[in-house]
This record gives C-alpha cells, structure tokens and sequence, in this order.
C-alpha cells in the first residue's frame, strides 16, 4: 500500500487547529489505514521529519526569525506544504501586533503591564527574535494547499487528507471553507 | 416612446426595461452577477468594481450601466473571472480584516465573496496599517478596519435618510467614512436613525447593544409596525429566542408607509429604557409597601371598579382600549388631548412631492424622526422650501430654512398661497394659527398626534379629562407631568417605575412593547400590527385580558 508520510509544526499558533486535527477522531485511524503515516508534530515524538516527507502541515504565522527557519527547513524536506488555520493562511489574529513596533511590543508587555514591577523584556539568546511584521505562511515560502479557518473544522481536514490519499486534488467549498 | 426594449446577454436576447442598469437586467433574469457597494434601495455608484461585465468587449460596471437596446453583454470569462478576483483581494488585503472574533461573521457580505469566490489565501500583503475604530457614539460603533469604502453609508445617510452626516476624506487607501467635518460620530450631527448601520455590508458599522447576541441562524424576524409613535413605520424585529430577548431593529426598504427608514426612538430607544421594570404588583398602606401576587392584585382592583374613574395613556393598544371601555362605562378618559387642532388633509406620501414645508414647533429630528428624513430629503434636494414657525435655533439647523415667529408667519401667508404643493406639519396649532390654515386650501395639513394611539383613544370615543375623584385607575407608560391629585384610592397600572407609582395605593406590573400583541391606528388612521416577541419576564398584567381567569390561591 502506498503511504502519505505527513508532518507538522506550529509556529506562532494556538495549537487549536491541531486540536482539530485531533477532532477526525477514529476517522485517524481510518486514514492511517488508507496510508497516512505521521512523521515529526508537535504531538510525536520525531522532531526532524525526513528528507522527502510527502506532506507538511503548517499551523500558525511566522512572527520569530525561529519560525521562519522553521519553515523553510519544512519546505526543503516536504514536497507539499498545507497552511493549516487563518493564521498560517492568512496571517491571523498575531498580526494584530504589526501595528505597533517590535519595541513597543516588549515593553508594553514587559515593562508597563499593570502588573509588573521593576519588568525587564527577556533576552535570553535561545529566545526567537521578533520580526518586524507577523507574516503568513505563503509570504516566506511556497504553500502549495490552504485551510483557512480559526479553527479549521476537522471535516475540511479530513476532506483534505482524504482526498490526497485516495489521489485525488482536494477543493475546499461550502461548510469546509470558513473563515471562523 | 418605446417601452421595453431588449439586449443580448450571454448570447441570449433578453427583456430590458427603460431605466434599468445593466446588473438590474442581468438580476431580474436570475443571472448572477457578483456585487458589493450595490444596494437595491441606494443610488449605484460603481465603486467596488466587482459587477463588471464585458460590454461588446469593453469592461464597464454593469451597476451604474444604463441598459441600452442593442448591448451585448457577457457576464462570465477568464478576464471578468481574473478582474473579479483581483478587485476581491485588493479590497480584503487593502484594510484589516478579521473574521475570527467579527460581530457580523456568518452575516457579512465581504465574507460571502470570499467564499463564492472560493478564496482561500491573500496574494497580496496585508495587516500593515491600523485604521481608526470611533466609539464614541451613544449606539453605533464605526470600525474603519472593517471598511470597505462602498459608500452604502453616506448614499443611505444622504439619499435615504436626507441627514447628510457621512462623507469621506482624503484619497485612494488612506480614504476614511468621516461624520461632518471629521468630527467624532458621538459628537457630530448624527440623529441615530441607523440606516448607516443597516445597509453596512461589513462589520464596519456595528451597533453596539445588539453586538454578539445572536448569530445569524439563531435569529427570527418578525414583521410589524413600531408602537413609539403614530408615524408607525414598519420594523423587521429581530428576536433570539435562546435568550428571550430583540437583539436589534431594521426597517424594510419595501414597506411603507417609510420604507426603511428609522429613528432614534425606534430603532434604538424602544429597546433600552433606562427605567426600573415592575415585576411584582404592590399595595401600600399607610406608608407600608408590600408584594402581593399578581391574581390577589386583580381581585382587589376588580372590588373596587364600580366606582371612580379610568384614564389611559396614548401608549395602549386598541384591544386593552377596547377592554377597558368594557370594564369602567363612561368613566374612561384620555390623560392628553385627543381631538386635532384641525383635522389632516394630507398623508405621508404627499411629503414626497411638497414643494414647501410649514413646521409649527416641531423637531423632527426628535420626534416623528422618519417623517423628518421625508422633509429632510425635500429640502435638501431643493425642490421644497422650508418655513419653521417658533423654531428653536438648533432645530434643523443644517437645513436653509426660513424661521419665522408666529405673528411674523401670520403676517406673510401670500409666500405659503404661491405654492402649489405645500404640506404644514403641526402637533398643536393657536387659535390664530388654526383660522389662517383653515382659509388656505391649498396647504395640505399633516396633524401629527402627541401619542401612538391617540386616533385610537379617539375612534373608542375616549376624550380627555382631568384627573379628579377620590378613586383613580391609571393606564399606560407614560405618566410625567400628570397632576393625580390626592385621591384616597389611586391604583396604578403600567410597566415601569414612574413618579406616580410611589404615591400608588396598588401598583400592578403590565406587558409592554414586544411582549404585547395587538392593533393601534397611525396618524393615517390606518391599522396597524404588532405581534408578541418575547415573552415578559414574570407574571404581568394583559391589560386586554382583565380580569384573568387565574383564581385567587387559598
């Protein structure tokens, strides 16, 4: 039987679309016995997926220099990438930020936050450095298939796999195409 | 002169009417055709850009496209297909859109194309600019980053509502929807009418107090006819039924006698009285007040019917007119004049084709407001002049109007004779006032009564009287300034805390707006409907019902 290896990762995400992933329930099972093989996700114990991964699922936007290595290291090692939820499709509710300058942002949430006293913005050098702008997905890298939504509903995820899986180009339309 | 005519569309040979555009014939033969800034009761302006057809070849916007015998139009190709979706992304990408926490998600016609249009990423950077949210509005929340600059807004303000508040400033992306000279929506000369908010294809336009309390598919709308005033314009009541509450108001723009427009007191008032509602009837003695339930209420205020007087409010609908008459014969009364000063000649239709306007004391942005649009649109299109008589100089005061006292209008009747179509619109008219309008046949009167259903108070044969007596029933909502005397025995029956029901020996809590049903006359003297809504939050009173069936418990 041929296989459909995937991978995943979130970048600056809620993990609510892999929630919805999760959401196919039993329908996993069903998948994985039509071929899917999950690689490295968050939620897996593989961190690195291999060179040639078929596909690459992608939840959140990219808003740290960490995040963009992120995913480009995923477009070089998945033949496919799938934007998963409005944040890695469209930019999402973080680029709420991008109106305000990276500075700003620290010391807002660091410093002048009514709780905080004597508050320091962090800078340890393991730490992702904010990019100026939070970006969609498709704006550093090539997405080859799109699931908006906040989140996705697992039926449109599941289409989705489904679809590829039984070889065929998934088309997103009435219920599973949400913006919400 | 020919009157039907026909084009070519998508190869067809189809029927077009004179005056109609391009979209309205595509529309009227069930040919779909995407549209943003189009709005069926506003004037088409053209700016979205996504109507656009090829017109033998040529790419025009089939809204502001007057059909033309002979056209060849095509509304589907990969190049309409291509500029469509450019034109949708431009205007996604263009300000900040969110639909993940939006008011009007499921409900918002920006949404809808993206998903007709299957859209499913931007191509083109986005999220980069913040554009301005004024909330400064007593009801109406204006998010310019929802804003899509189709102009429904200022067309609806203008056009439709005749208040020309709305405009716009500046140029290209940097275009903002501005009230008056880019002041604060809560500080210009915005009368609250809504129309703004109800033809708002997006969440730009969002009404505060209705926000979040029902999406879409859990709303039901019930048609009926407002009950704040004897204009009775037709509202469409949007209720949740989850929640037993009206989450919002919105006009019809096919119903008359408005069709769609507002006011302040409709749209918005009639869902947020301010005052303490009555749940429990009470009966004080001495200066004791106590709780005692609703069917002992009843019972002691049936004891006591057979003597004193009854006066009712022009609030109430004809059937508790109707059932009151039965109970206290030839001893109900009217608390506020019911009789016209001189009775109307004219209708609410003939304000469409007054060429001058005579005001007697009236603020129509205050009051009657639907009928102020009416006269607001008039003038403002310069085919009727405006004559305000004992005006206050803030009444209309954007409108080029002449203010003239009494006397001096009195004295200068020759300038309302030249008139052909002249309408005077008055709640109380002197005795001096009356004589002179009695002689000018040619000035139709439009007689606006001081209550909803004044005509009804009227046809029940109910007339005004003091309140005297030593026992009084009081019937209504609206109670200030009535002098109730002293009387021994005063029972009070109405919805709300009010200066009289302190003073109240039996308070009895009733049903108001949408938990009523019934019929009133408008000031046309026509019936009109209103139908239960939600259903009231205790054991109330039915004022059409007295006495209830319920037996008093032992």
């Amino acid at each position: 039987m041929k296989t459909v290896t995937i991978a995943s990762t979130w970048c600056e995400g809620c993990s609510g679309c892999h929630m919805s992933f999760l959401d196919m329930d039993e329908r996993l099972v069903t998948l994985i016995g039509k071929g899917l093989e999950l690689t490295a996700t968050p939620i897996t114990d593989l961190k690195i997926p291999p060179m040639g991964t078929d596909i690459g699922i992608i939840e959140g936007s990219v808003a740290t220099d960490h995040h963009e290595e992120e995913v480009k290291e995923l477009r070089k090692r998945c033949r496919l990438i799938v934007a998963l939820g409005d944040c890695a499709v469209f930019g999402g509710i973080h680029t709420m930020r991008n109106y305000f300058t990276v500075e700003e942002l620290l010391e807002r949430g660091y410093v002048s936050t009514e709780s905080t006293v004597g508050g320091v913005p962090p800078a340890s050098p393991e730490l992702g450095k904010l990019l100026p702008k939070v970006l969609a997905v498709n704006e550093v890298i090539k997405v080859d298939f799109y699931i908006p939504g906040c989140p996705p509903p697992a039926d449109a995820i599941h289409h989705v796999l489904n679809e590829i899986l039984e070889g065929r180009m998934p088309k997103l339309e009435g219920n599973l195409l949400q913006y919400d | 002169m020919d009157s039907k005519f026909t084009i070519t569309l998508n190869g067809k040979e189809v029927e077009a009417l004179p005056g109609q555009t391009v979209l309205d014939v595509a529309r009227s033969h069930g040919v779909p055709i995407p549209a943003l800034c189009h709005h069926k009761a506003l004037i088409p302006r053209g700016s979205c850009r996504l109507c656009v057809v090829e017109d033998s070849g040529r790419v025009r916007a089939s809204c502001t496209s007057p059909a033309e015998p002979g056209m060849n139009i095509v509304t589907e190709s990969p190049r309409l297909r291509a500029a469509r979706e450019m034109v949708l992304q431009l205007i996604f990408t263009g300000r900040n859109h969110y639909c993940m926490y939006c008011e009007v998600s499921g409900n918002c016609e920006l949404q809808d194309l993206g998903y007709d249009f299957g859209m499913d990423h931007f191509t083109f950077p986005t999220y980069e600019k913040r554009f301005p949210v004024d909330n400064s509005h007593e009801f109406i929340l204006l998010d310019h980053n929802r804003c899509v600059l189709c102009g429904r807004c200022i067309r609806a303000c203008a056009d439709q509502a005749g208040h020309y508040v709305l405009t716009e400033k500046s140029r290209g992306y940097r275009t903002l929807v501005v009230a008056d000279l880019d002041v604060p929506l809560g500080s210009s000369s915005c009368v609250s009418c809504g129309s703004c908010v109800q033809v708002c294809p997006t969440g730009a336009f969002i009404e505060k107090r209705s926000a979040y309390q029902g999406k879409k598919e859990q709303i039901k709308t019930v048609q009926m006819a407002c009950d704040r005033c004897p204009v009775g314009c037709t509202i469409d009541v949007h209720g949740n039924p989850e929640t037993n509450s009206v989450v919002k108001i919105h006009g019809d723009w096919d119903a008359p006698p408005t069709f769609g427009l507002l006011c302040r007191t409709g749209r918005y008032l009639s869902l947020f009285d301010g005052r303490p509602r009555l749940t429990k009837a009470t009966i004080r003695q001495d200066s004791e007040v106590a709780d005692i339930p609703l069917d002992k209420a009843l019972n002691l205020f049936m004891s006591r019917i057979d003597q004193g007087r009854a006066y009712v409010d022009g609030s109430l609908y004809n059937e508790e007119l109707a059932r009151l008459k039965e109970l206290f014969p030839g001893r109900l009364f009217s608390l506020n004049p019911v009789t016209p000063p001189l009775p109307s000649t004219a209708r609410i239709g003939d304000l469409g084709d007054a060429d001058l306007f005579v005001l007697f004391r009236l603020d129509l942005d205050r009051e009657y407001g639907a009928l102020g649009s009416l006269v607001k649109k008039r003038v403002r299109s310069g085919a009727a002049r405006l004559v305000l008589v004992d005006a206050a100089p803030e009444v209309f005061e954007k409108l080029p109007a002449e203010r003239l006292s009494s006397e001096a209008f009195l004295a200068r009747l020759d300038r309302v004779e030249g008139a052909g179509a002249a309408v005077a619109l008055y709640r109380d008219l002197d005795d001096k006032e009356k004589e002179a309008l009695q002689k000018m046949e040619s000035l139709r009167r439009l007689w606006l009564p001081g209550e909803t259903n004044t005509l009804g108070l009227a046809r029940h044969g109910i007339g005004h009287a003091p309140v005297t007596g030593d026992t009084v029933f009081l019937f209504g909502e609206n109670f200030q300034g009535i002098d109730v005397g002293n009387p021994g025995f005063l029972a009070c029956f109405t919805p709300h805390e009010n200066g009289v029901t302190e003073k109240a020996a039996l308070v009895v809590p009733t049903l108001k707006g949408f938990e009523k049903q019934g019929t009133l006359f408008n000031l046309e003297g026509e019936i009109t409907t209103r139908s239960a809504v939600v259903t009231p939050p205790a054991p109330l009173a039915d004022i059409a019902k007295l006495p209830p069936p319920i037996p008093e418990k032992r």
